[in-house]
């Protein structure tokens, strides 16, 4: 057998499973991938705005302003995790923590949010900080500039769901994200919330493929919603510390349960 | 007898000339004890054959540099704690050696002040080499002193197929020792990765010694060993601990190489460890390599540890993981292929359709014209320390490998391998870039022993070291 | 042709018949290739009885220095007539495709390549010679091999990117005639003109897929010849009649009524354009047809800035559906593809980027050799371009 003709079969019997789940069109999930565009270009619209009023309170010395405004200014970066992550020069830029680099906090690559969460909660100054600001804006406008011009892959925006389950089971439920500040709990609802708003977008197809499975997944957000809603304050959350050692363990079942849920999110809407 | 158990300097003096009589005479007499307590008695006679084995130092044993065997298969488990390889030879044990269950890399600070004092660490430390993987009685003091040896294999160590090799780091070529002219060309402190997240508590160190053997015990022993004859030459900064499953073999298939913790099998398309002018010209630093003299017959070590996300990787569709390794999971064989043998055709898929273009194995080695030059031997073993603060498991590969180029193997396929999809999964937290030794050859017949590891290095700088 | 998917037949017929279709798709696979084996394997055969390709390597050069052959299994025999040992590579880009190494000088060796369709470099002795040119041509094996219809799912991305932009511009279109609506209110005809431009702009980005709707596109752009009593016809209406309106300096008395019925087809359209998802066919179909109709006279009766502003942004639309598709394009049929960004370029540098005419109602072709006929054919060209697309991405 040559191995064109080889590889033709190989490719055809392929094809089979592709086209098993046959109930979901792939014509159905152009409607969910387009308004997730346009769900995430909001996010980042947001992310520029926000970070102006952010980089402006600590080019302008203001400590306290640009405390209180580094929290809610991270949550449209955290919803659009799955698309902004695609760029990984941008996400290690933005959001990379000290841990990621050999030397800490002292590392000139330790840039980006955490950085000058570092600058305004640990060492308590915006000294020395205008630099880090300035480069946070610019990459976000860049952040945003190219996923303006990203054709979302369509596996990339439903695996977006579990994605962002991954994170907060890694990172958001062990307060590690923002160790100086204590704004888990803020960055922990953008996670969140950006899975619910994929969930929710594919939701009319996912409740014909399995209803009960939809049920389920319902049912594991809103318990992740009402423990976090007891640490609401203001518009934000109480500092991560506040989180009881039984809300803490309340979290983590439906959260991992939520994670391996959604990873066969793909599979169920014929994605491969 | 006594020449194969170098004893070390600190329980040469405490020990009892009574006690030295009977362990002397005990190879002589095959056995008869005197004033031995009843359990050292049972002990010595439920395990006679080390002893006998000692006067049959020139039988190899089963297990010794099997050349068939490949270094990264799975270890099939029938493996005798009295199965030995000789530390001595051209190169030194545990590159090509095949890889046992158990394996651990513990990285030290030098604390020798100069170069006399090196010396003595690696003279010192020789010795325990040449003890720990032949095995034999350990000594004993009177019990008002901490006894010599752990113990934690009881009165007599077992080979268990024991390999310790040394390598050195960057670091020791520094103003200390006055070893600067005589670096390897390619040997630096390892500089981070896109994707690395290194914690410098797991990263580096003066020296290295790599463990391997078929019990976890053994390589303990072997480190608490080196650490209590050593307290003020070498000061222990990492380690890291692994296995590799035990697989026995199956008759009538070929043995494989032993899975990851990601569930692939790692180590498929290694070098043949068999063919010997192969392994020259990809591991041993020979005189086409351009290194300084001292350093031929050794090999750059390059050590990683890598965290695997278990548990997201769990819940990645098998295809995704398929194509992120570029290899079928079950079998290991290429997405062209039906074995784990096989050789993945890129010439006949130049667009990535049967095996992406990132795939790792397509980055990693993508078989074009000149990529055989980034050969290098991968022998590494799989870590599972504890849980993370997320509740998460924190497990992953001890990657080790072995090249005659560290910059153009290791490093070069490192750099191919940036930004490829399996980055998702994995985080390097720890590691180095180390230079095995050179082998040191075997003390000849009844002469005093002068040769150890890293003798050739400190008299290529100190020619006048040992005339005084 | 795909239909959109909001009719569905009853479930269980449905799945039989998928799963019929599925037998049927597998069996005809695995028929396509099973012919495509003997095909090759014959084609290969044929080679066999000519002979190999000869290629001779001299001291700087190749000889020939430019080769074609089929896709497919070729056998080339290579001979040194150079005084070095050299070696010969087949590269695509900086992959090495195939090689023989250490030809000895006055040695020949021979090299069984197979090969896809597409341009290759081959090496000529020594690394710094001047590399010789390999072109792959394709068959109708290897043709075939290609034709099979890209998988749907892997449209996803550029259907989702269209609808992203039809919603943009939709939504963009909707605020437009509101804002027309209070202009003309207001009485402020400067802001009515400006609204009444940027909205017929929008409309004119989403043609392709707007001008689908035949109901809707005859109330928003419906050009008066087609109207019983033309210009005086009670139905016509939209962007046609209001462009005279709007340039007047006062509102007429049917100007409120006309921008309100205006705003309420714009709402009717985006409601229309979002509640449906436009298959790849139909986008391409969508471009082709925009693009046709102003190669014609189209754009009678508008005003001069009317209708340019028309044209242009009607291009950008077409150009838009293109770039989308252009990557499954260019898969199939690499020259179409070239061909069209071409065909773009030719008629955006036409003279004030215009359509063929802008006079006329009785719709007669321009004089040849004026600059109005040279537009047209431009427009045409580009127009018969785009309707390939819809065969190049495998539909009937």
């Amino acid at each position: 057998m040559t191995r064109m003709s080889y590889r033709t079969l190989l490719a055809s019997l392929l094809l089979v499973p592709a086209l098993a789940s046959a109930e979901v069109s792939p014509l159905d999930l152009v409607q969910p991938v387009s308004d997730y565009k346009i769900y995430v270009s909001q996010q980042l619209e947001a992310l520029v705005q926000g970070t102006r009023k952010f980089t402006d309170a600590i080019r302008a010395g203001d400590l306290a302003q640009a405390q209180a405004l580094y929290a809610p200014t991270r949550v449209p970066y955290e919803r659009a995790e799955p698309m902004a992550e695609l760029f990984s020069d941008l996400d290690s830029a933005i959001d990379s923590r000290a841990d990621d680099h050999e030397k800490a906090e002292r590392d000139p690559a330790f840039t980006g949010f955490h950085r000058l969460e570092y600058g305004l909660f640990a060492q308590r100054s915006t000294e020395g900080l205008t630099p880090f600001a300035d480069k946070l804006m610019a990459d976000v406008i860049e952040l945003q500039k190219r996923v303006q011009g990203l054709t979302f892959p369509p596996e990339k925006v439903v695996g977006g769901a579990a994605a962002l389950m991954e994170e907060v089971a890694a990172t958001k439920i062990s307060g590690e994200e923002d160790r100086y500040s204590h704004t888990d709990l803020w960055d922990f609802k953008g996670n969140v919330d950006g899975a619910q708003k994929i969930v929710a977008l594919f939701r009319p197809l996912i409740v014909k493929e399995d209803p009960a499975f939809a049920a389920k997944v319902d049912k594991n957000f809103e318990t992740v919603e009402n423990i976090l809603a007891k640490y609401r304050k203001g518009d934000g959350y109480e500092p991560y510390d506040r989180l009881s050692e039984a809300d803490r363990r309340g979290l983590v079942g439906p959260v991992t349960t939520l994670a391996e849920d959604l990873s066969m999110l793909r599979g169920k809407l014929g994605l491969n | 007898m006594h020449k194969s158990f170098p004893e070390s300097a600190s329980s040469r003096d405490a020990v009892s000339t009574e006690r030295r009589r009977m362990l002397r005479g005990l190879g002589a007499a095959g056995g008869v004890l005197v004033g031995a307590s009843a359990a050292r008695a049972m002990a010595l006679e439920a395990h006679p054959a080390p002893v006998d084995r000692v006067a049959q130092a020139a039988q190899p044993t089963p297990g010794a540099h099997a050349k068939h065997t490949q270094v990264t298969d799975a270890p099939s488990g029938n493996r005798s704690q009295d199965e030995w390889h000789a530390c001595f030879g051209a190169h030194q044990a545990g590159v090509l050696t095949p890889r046992p269950a158990s394996g651990m890399v513990a990285s030290f600070d030098v604390l020798a002040q100069d170069a006399q004092g090196l010396a003595e660490l690696f003279r010192t430390l020789t010795a325990r080499i040449a003890f720990l993987t032949r095995g034999g009685p350990t000594p004993e003091l009177a019990p008002g002193f901490p006894p010599p040896d752990s113990g934690i294999l009881g009165p007599v160590v077992r080979p268990d197929a024991l390999t310790m090799t040394v390598s050195v780091g960057a670091s020791l070529f520094d103003e200390r020792f006055g070893l600067q002219d005589q670096r390897p060309k390619h040997l630096i402190r390892m500089v981070r990765f896109k994707n690395d997240a290194l914690d410098a508590s797991l990263c580096h160190g003066d020296l290295l010694l790599q463990f391997c053997a078929n019990t976890p015990d053994t390589n303990i022993h072997a480190l608490r060993d080196v650490l209590k004859n050593m307290p003020g030459l070498l000061a222990l900064r990492w380690k890291q601990e692994g296995s590799v499953p035990v697989t026995p073999a199956q008759p009538g298939e070929p043995v494989a190489n032993a899975r990851n913790f990601l569930g692939f099998r790692d180590g498929s398309a290694n070098p043949d460890a068999a063919d010997d002018s192969l392994m020259d010209r990809v591991v041993w630093v020979g005189s086409e390599h351009q290194e300084p003299g001292w350093a031929a017959g050794g090999s750059y070590q390059a050590v990683r540890v890598i965290r695997n996300f278990v548990e997201r990787w769990d819940r990645t569709p098998l295809g995704e993981q398929e194509a992120i390794f570029g290899r079928r999971k079950a079998s290991g064989a290429p997405f062209d292929g039906q074995q784990e043998s096989d050789v993945p055709d890129y010439a006949a898929d130049p667009a990535g359709k049967v095996t992406p273009l990132d795939a790792h194995i397509r980055l990693a080695n993508p078989r074009t014209h000149g990529s055989e030059r980034s050969l290098m031997l991968r022998r590494p073993f799989n870590y599972s320390n504890g849980v993370t603060r997320s509740g998460q498991l924190d497990m992953g590969l001890l990657f080790i490998a072995y090249q005659a180029n560290l910059q153009e193997a290791f490093i070069a396929v490192q750099k191919r391998l940036d930004g490829e999809p399996l980055e998702e999964y994995i985080k390097p937290v720890g590691g180095g870039y180390f230079f095995v030794l050179p082998g040191v050859p075997a003390p000849q017949d009844g002469g005093p022993h002068h040769d150890y590891f890293g003798r050739s290095l400190l008299l290529a700088a100190h020619p006048l070291l040992e005339k005084s | 042709m795909m239909r959109p998917s909001e009719n569905r037949p009853a479930a269980p017929g449905k799945r039989l018949g998928v799963r019929l279709g599925l037998a049927a798709a597998f069996v005809l696979l695995f028929l396509a290739g099973a012919a495509f084996y003997f095909a090759s394997r014959q084609a290969h055969q044929a080679r066999q009885d000519d002979g190999a390709v000869v290629v001779h390597v001299r001291a700087d050069r190749c000889e020939p220095n430019a080769l074609s052959v089929p896709a497919g299994r070729t056998t080339f025999r290579i001979v040194n007539d150079s005084k070095r040992a050299v070696e010969w590579e087949i590269l695509d880009g900086v992959m090495v495709i195939e090689e023989r190494e250490n030809i000895a000088p006055g040695f020949s060796q021979t090299l069984s390549a197979n090969l896809a369709p597409g341009q290759y470099a081959m090496t000529c002795g020594l690394l710094s010679n001047p590399r010789g040119a390999l072109t792959v041509t394709a068959t109708d094996a290897s043709d075939a091999a290609l034709s099979a219809r890209p998988k749907l799912v892997d449209f996803i991305g550029a259907l989702a990117e269209y609808r992203v932009y039809l919603s943009a511009h939709a939504d963009a279109l909707v605020s437009d005639t509101q804002r027309l609506t209070q202009a003309v209110a207001a009485q402020d005809m400067a802001a009515a003109r400006r609204a009444y431009q940027s909205a017929y702009g929008h409309y004119a980005s989403i043609e392709p897929a707007a001008g689908a709707f035949g109901d809707l596109a005859t109330r928003l752009d419906g050009q008066a010849a087609y109207f019983e009593r033309r210009e005086a016809d009670p139905e016509f209406r939209g962007f046609r009649r209001l462009d005279a309106l709007v340039s007047q300096a006062q509102p007429s008395t049917d100007l409120a009524r006309l921008a309100d019925d205006l705003a309420a087809d714009a709402r009717a359209l985006r409601e229309r354009l979002m509640a449906q998802t436009l298959p790849p066919d139909r986008m391409a179909a969508g471009a082709a047809r925009t693009v046709h109709q102003l190669a014609g006279t189209h754009l009678s009766g508008l005003s001069a800035d009317t209708a340019r502003m028309r044209a242009q942004a009607a291009l950008a639309g077409a150009r838009k559906v293109f770039s989308l598709l252009k990557p499954f394009v260019d898969k199939r049929d690499a020259k179409l593809s070239a061909s069209i960004e071409q065909a773009f370029d030719r008629v955006t540098q036409a003279p004030v980027g215009a359509a063929a005419s802008t006079t006329g109602t009785t719709g007669a072709a321009a004089d040849p050799g004026t600059t109005e006929a040279s537009n047209a054919a431009a427009w045409q060209a580009l127009a018969d371009q785009l309707q390939r697309v819809e065969a190049a991405l495998g539909y009937a």
